[in-house]
């Protein structure tokens, strides 16, 4: 009866974490678009952009908490794993029960930064505070304290459900994903 | 126990952690968060630094250069730019012993200057240069070490994700980075040539190869097309930088856009692969940025600790010497790339040595040159060298073993660490362009 929760609960967390991936990823390509038009704008017509400076902080941190659930999803998050690799060969069993404890461990670190942001989403909602320039061009607190919560909180229960699950697959390296196949240059 | 105790422990912790495998975001955060707990026996505050780390340090403008740099080189590499240039040098070089060899640096030093990262350049380089130098009798390992060193350079000549990581342990300007990592880079491209020149005369056993009489000489207008799309990315770029016309972060911006113009006009850029790459751009981003933001709660244990001041009290107050203190640097950082990747090596040593370098009124620009440079070392030498496992996934060969790699970069790693040395010596290399 636990098992088809545990996988039910591991869809539901995956595809949360697909979705705010998108989410992020039409961040990186926002980035890319308003600091082009603030350069052009700047440059041909000499009339910056107003705001930039706050849109582009405020795209960094949805990029990075966005992505989060999804980087730990497919195990991307930065680490040296040669020694379990190692490891592994010689003995399976203790491996993953290392790779178990790790993944814990990172529960549980996320799990308190989704702890202590979270009051201060609530604080920031009831407030309303913002910041950058009054009058000029302003950016609420609170959508930036919220995505930091949900996406701390997301990756804490896909560490989770790792633990359980110790789906965890041991690889030899990690390959990059853009393993592409340069084509040809223009005449391909 | 006292701060320093605990501050000591914990900065070996990490180290222990991190080769046993642990998240090194979750390393770091986590014995910081314990270790100010012990040290102040305050849970709530250790909680409080936490909470300000994580909210402030995401926040930061200059940030925006990681994904930007990061979609650009993806972008790049789509659009074939890096095999263009390696076929233009061939060309050049194809007359003399090693010329392949050669080419792969000159490609690779352009190609580095488009692309912010050596994983990028090593996988690239390993699938148009590899199977062609051995196909003209180049001894395998030559041909494998040769990409594994040069794609070195991608960390070092800018845009460089290791200079945008060091500049922001330091609190120095990217743009400033940058613009640092130009003249070493181009030193560093030089040796190798010449190393290769000197292996090819010498020790011709280890180079192997044969001359090619194939003379197919490109058309003027072919050389145009294949190398005009990549000079014009990198003099956007730089010079935009140089000029103090563009931030890096919209250098970073406009570079990206006219990559993308570059793809699209060479319909080298499916919808989907476009999608992949700003996806990949993701994931890179939230990686690095999230190992910024826990180093920074480590850099403010260290700080409450007192750790780096201990330490510059030790080692300027002692009589030791300059080249004393660099080269226990240099050691030290040998010894961790052997364990530990680029990244980590750079968030976890410099805030260390930051107030020994203020104190010795050292450049804290040449400094991060001497890190990055000492850090990528690490990339080629076993047991962990990220680019020699790179090339030997990509390769996919089993007559070249992973042994066969390591042997192959070891020369390489070694002009390295005399270019290193050069670098310490005359501040100068680091400082001319600023």
């Amino acid at each position: 009866m636990l098992k088809p929760a545990i996988s039910g609960l591991s869809r539901v967390a995956n595809s949360f974490a697909i979705a705010a991936n998108v989410a992020g990823t039409l961040a990186v390509l926002m980035l890319v678009v308003i600091l082009n038009v603030d350069v052009i704008a700047r440059g041909v017509f000499n009339a910056p952009l107003k705001g930039t400076y706050e849109i582009v902080q405020l795209a960094v941190v949805f990029i990075v908490f966005l992505q989060l659930p999804d980087v730990v999803r497919v195990d991307r998050l930065t680490r040296s794993d040669g020694f379990l690799n190692l490891l592994h060969a010689t003995r399976p069993g203790l491996t993953a029960n290392l790779r178990r404890i790790i993944n814990a461990m990172s529960a549980i670190f996320m799990g308190l930064i989704a702890y202590i942001m979270f009051p201060e989403f609530l604080k920031m909602w009831s407030t309303q505070d913002f910041f950058g320039i009054p009058g000029v061009f302003t950016v609420p607190w609170w959508p930036i304290k919220l995505v930091i919560a949900v996406g701390s909180a997301l990756a804490s229960l896909i560490f989770l459900l790792k633990v359980i699950t110790a789906q965890d697959r041991p690889r030899l390296v990690r390959v990059p994903e853009h393993d592409d196949d340069a084509p040809g240059g223009s005449n391909s | 126990m006292t701060p320093i105790e605990i501050g000591l422990i914990s900065v070996i912790a990490i180290v222990i952690l991190i080769y046993a495998g642990v998240y090194i975001p979750v390393a770091l955060g986590m014995v910081s968060l314990v270790s100010i707990w012990l040290m102040r026996d305050n849970f709530t505050l250790s909680l409080n630094l936490l909470k300000i780390a994580v909210g402030d340090s995401a926040m930061v403008y200059s940030f925006a250069t990681i994904p930007l740099f990061t979609f650009m080189g993806l972008i790049v590499s789509k659009a074939g730019l890096g095999r263009d240039i390696y076929e233009v040098m061939t060309m050049r070089f194809r007359k003399v012993k090693g010329g392949i060899g050669m080419a792969t640096v000159g490609a690779n030093a352009v190609f580095a200057a488009v692309t912010g990262s050596s994983i990028a350049s090593a996988s690239v380089f390993t699938k148009v240069s590899v199977p062609q130098m051995i196909a003209q009798d180049y001894n395998p390992r030559f041909a494998v070490g040769v990409v594994a060193g040069s794609s070195v350079l991608g960390m070092i000549i800018p845009p460089s994700a290791m200079l945008i990581i060091y500049s922001f342990v330091a609190e120095q300007s990217v743009g400033d980075m940058f613009l640092a990592g130009v003249i070493p880079g181009i030193m560093l491209a030089i040796a190798y040539v010449a190393a290769i020149w000197v292996m090819g005369r010498y020790t011709p056993g280890f180079v192997g190869g044969r001359i090619v009489e194939d003379t197919e000489w490109m058309s003027r207008r072919e050389i145009a097309s294949k190398t005009l799309p990549t000079l014009g990315l990198i003099t956007i770029v730089l010079g935009g930088i140089y000029t103090g016309w563009m931030t890096a972060v919209e250098a970073g911006a406009t570079g990206s856009l006219v990559a993308l113009i570059i793809a699209l006009t060479r319909r080298s850029m499916s919808p989907k692969a476009f999608w992949e790459a700003l996806l990949e751009t993701g994931h890179i981003t939230a990686a690095i940025l999230f190992l910024i933001t826990a180093a920074s709660i480590y850099s403010r244990m260290l700080g409450l600790a007192g750790l780096p001041n201990q330490l510059q009290d030790m080692l300027a107050g002692s009589s030791a010497s300059f080249w004393t203190i660099m080269l226990l640097y240099v050691l030290l950082m040998i010894f961790l790339g052997t364990i530990l990747d680029t990244a980590s090596i750079i968030l976890i040593v410099v805030p260390l040595f930051l107030p020994l370098v203020e104190a010795l009124d050292m450049s804290l620009i040449w400094f991060g040159i001497i890190t990055v440079v000492g850090a990528e070392i690490g990339l080629l030498t076993p047991p962990l060298g990220i680019s020699c496992f790179v090339i030997k996934s990509t390769l996919n060969d089993d007559r070249i073993s992973l042994k066969d790699v390591f042997m192959g970069a070891l020369p390489f790693a070694f002009v390295m660490l005399l270019v290193l040395f050069i670098l310490i010596e005359f501040p100068i290399l680091s400082l001319a362009l600023l």
